[in-house]
């Protein structure tokens, strides 16, 4: 971990080079699959700059939110030989997400399918696995916010909500003898599921579902083994002449997850 | 109550009726269909995991016989009551009925 931090400082020390670290910096994160050992050669450095004010960066896309402001700006910054893709938050905005994750919003019926846009929850459940660069002590406060949340509840129901949807759809077709969309709903439903699961455990990130393995391997739920998914992830007993037993396969499992997945 | 629900015996096959949803509050079951919801727990939510369109209703209460130390019979005949009850609100179906498991 020590020497990924050691990576970043090139890429910290560019970005105060050109004024992107403003004065009023509460904390600066690396997120994604870099903070969580996954990256590749290929792989953006992403980062989440934290300020009190909101920042103004030049030639910047603005992601829209749910938020005041409304906007976060997003820009990415070429240094040396990685990409590095940098947004800047305000502390504002964390405040109101993790509102939006109460326990009060929760418990009065908050838990609805949509409850936080992708970018939004990719914002909180990022402080979970980042790594700190600058303001160890607020991203840490932050997360321990986040951990007495809602936060899990909330994400645990969408992706439920998900998995019902996807288990009816796949039933419908295939009554209707649509074998072909019942696979690929249920290949939906198994998505959603395997989602819950891992969000149950506190393991979060289902916006990306190319990291699912990465992060079943990282929950290792008692519920279902990792052969067990992967096993149904790549479909390797769809017989394509028959294949709603393996639909049936998948709505069982999804079944029992629903039961087994634990909300709060 | 449905002439399906009257009909429930030990020897009953039973599975979630399909589009029924079931969410898990630490370890408080809530079952829904449409405008139908109950909530489950402890022996109630041990039979609805049970219910896997393969064990008898006889099978379904003696896990609960099992898991709680009490008489099969008190046991089969409480899973009986309790399936016949969401059966009436349409939250599940009978698939076969069978024999008596012994």
């Amino acid at each position: 971990m020590t020497g990924v931090l050691l990576e970043l400082e090139p890429a910290l020390a560019a970005l105060r080079e050109r004024d992107l670290i403003p004065v009023d910096t509460v904390a600066v994160a690396c997120v994604g699959s870099v903070a969580r050992g996954w990256a590749n050669a290929a792989s953006d450095v992403d980062l989440n700059v934290f300020t009190s004010s909101p920042a103004t960066v030049p030639g910047a896309v603005a992601l829209t939110v749910r938020l005041r402001p409304d906007v976060v700006p997003t820009l990415a910054v070429r240094v040396q030989d990685r990409q590095c893709e940098v947004k800047w938050w305000t502390t504002g905005q964390v405040d109101q997400l993790l509102e939006r994750v109460s326990w009060e919003r929760f418990e009065a019926g908050g838990g609805s399918a949509r409850f936080l846009s992708d970018t939004e929850e990719l914002c909180l459940d990022r402080f979970v696995s980042c790594l700190p660069l600058v303001g160890t002590d607020w991203i840490a406060e932050t997360r321990r916010r986040l951990e007495e949340s809602a936060f899990r509840a909330f994400a645990t129901v969408r992706s439920l909500a998900g998995v019902d949807t996807a288990v009816e759809d796949a039933l419908g077709q295939l009554a209707a003898g649509d074998d072909e969309s019942a696979v690929l709903s249920a290949r939906r439903a198994l998505g959603h599921g395997v989602d819950a699961l891992l969000e149950s455990h506190g393991v979060f990130g289902s916006a990306q579902p190319k990291w699912r393995a990465r992060r079943f391997r990282e929950a290792a739920p008692p519920e279902l083994s990792f052969e067990d998914y992967w096993d149904l992830e790549t479909m390797r007993h769809l017989d394509p002449g028959a294949p709603a037993a393996w639909v049936r396969r998948v709505v069982d499992l999804c079944r029992r997850l629903s039961t087994e997945v634990e909300i709060g | 109550m449905t002439e399906l629900s009257s009909a429930l015996t030990e020897g009953s096959v039973v599975r979630p009726e399909d589009g029924v949803r079931v969410r898990n509050f630490r370890g408080r079951l809530v079952v829904a269909l449409v405008d139908q919801a109950v909530q489950l727990e402890d022996a109630g939510a041990l039979i609805w995991r049970q219910l896997d369109g393969v064990r008898t209703v006889a099978q379904v209460g003696d896990a609960v016989a099992t898991e709680y130390d009490v008489a099969p019979d008190e046991a089969r005949a409480d899973t009986v009551e309790l399936l016949t009850e969401l059966a009436g609100l349409g939250l599940v179906t009978r698939v076969a009925s069978g024999t008596s498991a012994g």
